[in-house]
């Protein structure tokens, strides 16, 4: 009978948990730069929800705890060998495959930038640094963040700000 | 008091520009910063780029929500685990006995070099995976093909040939009345020992069938793995057929074979 409990509970919160299909599949293309991954990536995220749902304290901030398990996910499926590119310290990473997105001085041309431009240019920060970018983008607090990438608020602070000064140095042309 | 009043440094504003220029900053504090924008060129200019860089962000960074197939893959899977109990191991994306294996499988189907992105197939799958899970996968206990077959007449839109009503080597368990894709589907199940596999029969108009590389017996179909599943896909005169289950590749054929040589 307790299992049923369980169950039950724990697809109720799964089915809650769809409610951020849409974010969270935009966070795993946005980590993974990959259509067929970022889909393995939110299935298998929803896949652990469901496992470790009994974990989840009633209450606390279901949208972070997702997120995490993703973020997790992402790293045990894609980076483990490369685990570098999620270390603390610095936010950047020295990538060949993100060059310097272009300036351009004709305020015409630099409205026209393209969106996979500026993906690139988000590329160049380490999956973290990455992921703050985003969530930030999306109105959460620095705390939500914090809890999502499991450090300190003064951390995302900190990766934020150096993370968009990188972005800022790298898209400055084009945000004008 | 003092030092609250003290004009702040460069050093101290930069931080602060990205909540300043959203007025996320308590009233002191955003005084105190745009007191001192007031009096530095090179600080107002890094706030305007922070605008610059969050409109930017905002506009042109390409956004990428989830597919309705996805949402509907997900929505899917969710009803297995309500009606739990007599699977020991009931969770989510856990088809049969043995959690481990099917695990591995999980994780074979994630980390394939080339999913597979026929519709077709990974239909068969995640309607497979349904009728594993649900509480009732079938509506008709099966008797024999006699007993099934008249059962779906009236209940789809198109005449279901005649079926395989199972051997020694394969049960039919039944049948039941489903959806493939955007159309109506006969859903026949069939028991190996304790593998399941689900045939679904529809109407084969509209749709591209995968390139065939398997002969069951005078028909060609498309034998696929997919998320650790067999799937064979293959079409008969009007009708289309998949057939999607962990049985080994050997068998998938031979079940498939005595199908297609039923119809």
């Amino acid at each position: 009978m307790a299992r049923r409990d369980m169950d039950g509970s724990a697809a109720r919160l799964v089915r809650e948990a769809l409610a951020y299909a849409d974010g969270l599949h935009n966070l795993a293309r946005h980590l993974s730069q990959n259509a067929a991954q970022a889909e393995d990536l939110v299935q298998e995220t929803y896949a652990r929800a469901l496992g470790a749902a009994a974990q989840f304290t009633e209450g606390s901030n279901l949208r972070a705890w997702l997120y995490r398990i993703l973020r997790n996910t992402f790293i045990d499926l894609y980076r483990r060998e490369h685990r570098a590119r999620t270390d603390g310290g610095l936010d950047t990473v020295a990538d060949e495959n993100a060059p310097v997105v272009q300036g351009n001085a004709e305020p015409d041309q630099v409205r026209a930038v393209v969106g996979h431009e500026i993906e690139r240019a988000m590329m160049v920060l380490t999956d973290d640094a990455r992921m703050a970018v985003l969530l930030d983008l999306e109105g959460w607090t620095e705390s939500e963040i914090a809890e999502c990438l499991g450090c300190a608020t003064g951390t995302v602070k900190s990766r934020l700000f150096r993370a968009r000064a990188a972005l800022r140095e790298r898209l400055r042309d084009h945000g004008k | 008091m003092a030092n609250e009043e003290r004009a702040m440094s460069c050093e101290e504003v930069r931080p602060l520009l990205r909540e300043a220029t959203r007025g996320a900053l308590d009233e002191q504090t955003r005084a105190r910063v745009y007191a001192h924008l007031a009096a530095c060129p090179a600080c107002r200019e890094v706030a305007d780029e922070e605008r610059a860089l969050d409109r930017l962000l905002e506009e042109r960074l390409p956004q990428h929500p989830a597919s309705l197939a996805l949402k509907r893959r997900l929505q899917a899977r969710l009803p297995a685990v309500v009606a739990p109990v007599r699977r020991p191991l009931g969770r989510w994306l856990v088809p049969l006995a043995g959690g481990l294996a099917a695990c591995a499988a999980l994780v074979v189907g994630l980390r394939r070099e080339h999913p597979s992105t026929d519709p077709l197939v990974a239909e068969a799958v995640s309607d497979h995976l349904r009728v594993v899970y649900r509480d009732r996968p079938i509506d008709i206990e099966s008797g024999g093909p006699h007993q099934v077959k008249p059962w779906f007449t009236g209940r789809l839109d198109f005449a279901l040939p005649a079926v395989f009503g199972g051997d020694d080597e394969f049960t039919l368990q039944g049948g039941s009345v489903g959806y493939y894709l955007d159309r109506k589907a006969a859903v026949l199940v069939y028991k190996r020992g304790l593998h399941t596999a689900s045939l679904f029969v529809f109407r084969a108009d509209g749709f591209t069938f995968p390139a065939t590389n398997q002969d069951l017996g005078g028909t060609s179909a498309a034998v696929r793995q997919e998320r650790g599943f067999r799937v064979a896909v293959w079409r008969q005169g009007q009708l289309g057929y998949a057939l999607a289950s962990d049985l080994n590749p050997d068998e998938i054929v031979r079940l498939g074979s005595r199908i297609a040589n039923s119809s």
